[in-house]
């Protein structure tokens, strides 16, 4: 029944590819994923509650941004990167990569501003540390508060529980499509083994299929909704 | 009295393909146990969605406790309700269905499309927490849990709304043998306890157990 080749030992040597194209991507992927994921051990247990990280999350960038007095912003510097040292050092510098990123960009846009007038650099300058340190804000909640905490912080702020329900679909939908990716490219490179020459054709093939799978996904899980009763008309949690 | 009749119902996905269903007609009587099995592909997913209206016949009909079921009979939102309130549907791949954030809300989202106060949804899912053993994780996220709990979690969200029918694909697909047995049981129970049962699944010796009939497709 089996063919001639398939009773046989073969003796494979695979030609040299480094395979780091894959390796890479998955690792970028999963890393973005597992942040995503993160639903438990974020939060130690004498952690505050969400809704009052929320609070002081918005207030502290609120008064950073409306202070013009340089020691008030220093103070509200100093006591950022206080809460920041208090964290693992990886959690660290993965709060402090978009902070670089987000006052690097403004730096950019300032720049033309300061050759022009010199005058100006302090104020670009408090305007970029200002960017900088309410970018470092977000992240620290984003690492220190999980996920249904933060919806259900939302819900004591009265906000719609559409809009609630629509963010955290939103979210879902990024993590199972991740996954789905995550276990596509692992299949992929299990199976590539040697030269695949046609690597971008094949991670192609993939965004098309994760694509549709998307657009599966949203259909049946309207479905699933109408069967339970939905009809367009959402009832709040 | 029969509360399912689909008769010479045809349907198809893809034109190129043909028919999924070929003049297929079945009646289920209040009460009864139906067991649909066949080989994959051969339409027994299909024969759930259109109990479900969630497809609809290219030709025949599907009337539910005899009234014809359309698409335009469910565009009335308090028909669409009435009609999914008296029919349970649990998905094959229980992901599909989990889209709450905590497994509390994720019971609790049938109960409150119908407009139930807040005391009787707290009510509902109190009573299923309890009976699918989920109080421990009732604050998890749902799409994070193991295929098992998951498809608990599934079940007892369909159950939430007190179907008279309940319409299961493949409930025991990946589920231990532990978890098979409990859930043999209560199909046992919501039998004799009147409710009508369709389900669609491979494994054999179930209709034997529920005292139901197999139709094979």
């Amino acid at each position: 029944m089996l063919p001639d080749w398939m009773t046989k030992t073969e003796e494979y040597v695979p030609p040299h590819d480094g395979g780091a194209f894959y390796y890479k991507t998955l690792k970028r992927l999963g890393g973005v994923l597992s942040r995503l994921k993160a639903e438990s051990g974020r939060e130690g247990k004498r952690s505050l509650p969400a809704w009052l990280k929320l609070v002081v999350l918005l207030l502290y960038v609120l008064f950073l941004s409306l202070s013009r007095d340089r020691l008030i912003t220093m103070g509200f510097v100093a006591s950022g990167l206080l809460v920041l040292a208090m964290m693992p050092p990886k959690d660290i510098w993965s709060v402090l990569k978009p902070g670089f990123f987000a006052a690097g960009l403004s730096a950019v846009l300032f720049l033309p501003k300061v050759i022009m007038d010199p005058g100006s650099f302090m104020n670009s300058l408090t305007v970029v540390v200002k960017v900088l340190m309410s970018v470092i804000a977000v992240g620290i909640f984003n690492r220190r508060t999980q996920w249904n905490h933060v919806t259900g912080a939302l819900r004591k702020f009265h906000v719609p529980g559409v809009v609630i329900f629509m963010i955290d679909i939103t979210f879902r939908f990024i993590v199972l499509l991740g996954n789905l990716m995550t276990e596509m490219l692992t299949a992929l490179q299990l199976r590539s083994v040697g030269r695949n020459r046609r690597k971008y054709d094949s991670v192609g093939g993939i965004m098309g299929t994760v694509f549709v799978r998307g657009a599966e996904m949203n259909r049946e899980m309207y479905e699933a909704m109408q069967c339970r009763g939905f009809t367009d008309d959402y009832r709040g949690l | 009295m029969k509360i399912i009749e689909l008769k010479d119902v045809y349907f198809e996905y893809d034109r190129e393909e043909g028919p999924v269903l070929r003049g297929f007609s079945l009646d289920v009587d209040a009460g009864d146990a139906l067991i649909l099995q066949g080989d994959n592909g051969s339409g027994k997913t299909t024969v759930l969605r259109v109990v479900n209206g969630l497809s609809f016949p290219g030709q025949g009909s599907y009337l539910f406790r005899g009234e014809a079921v359309t698409g335009d009979y469910l565009k009335d939102n308090g028909r669409a309700k009435r009609f999914h309130k008296a029919i349970g549907y649990l998905f094959q791949n229980p992901d599909t269905m989990l889209f709450n954030t905590t497994v509390y809300d994720e019971i609790a989202f049938g109960p409150r499309q119908m407009g139930l106060t807040d005391e009787e949804v707290d009510r509902r899912v109190q009573d299923l927490l309890g009976l699918f053993e989920l109080r421990d994780i009732r604050d998890r996220v749902p799409y994070h849990l193991s295929g098992g709990q998951k498809k608990w979690v599934a079940l007892a969200s369909v159950m939430a709304l007190d179907p008279e029918v309940i319409t299961l694909d493949e409930p025991f697909a990946g589920l231990d043998e532990r978890r098979a047995a409990w859930l043999m049981e209560f199909l046992k129970e919501l039998k004799a306890a009147g409710r009508t049962l369709i389900i669609a699944t491979h494994r054999e010796g179930i209709a034997e157990e529920l005292g139901g009939r197999i139709r094979v497709l």
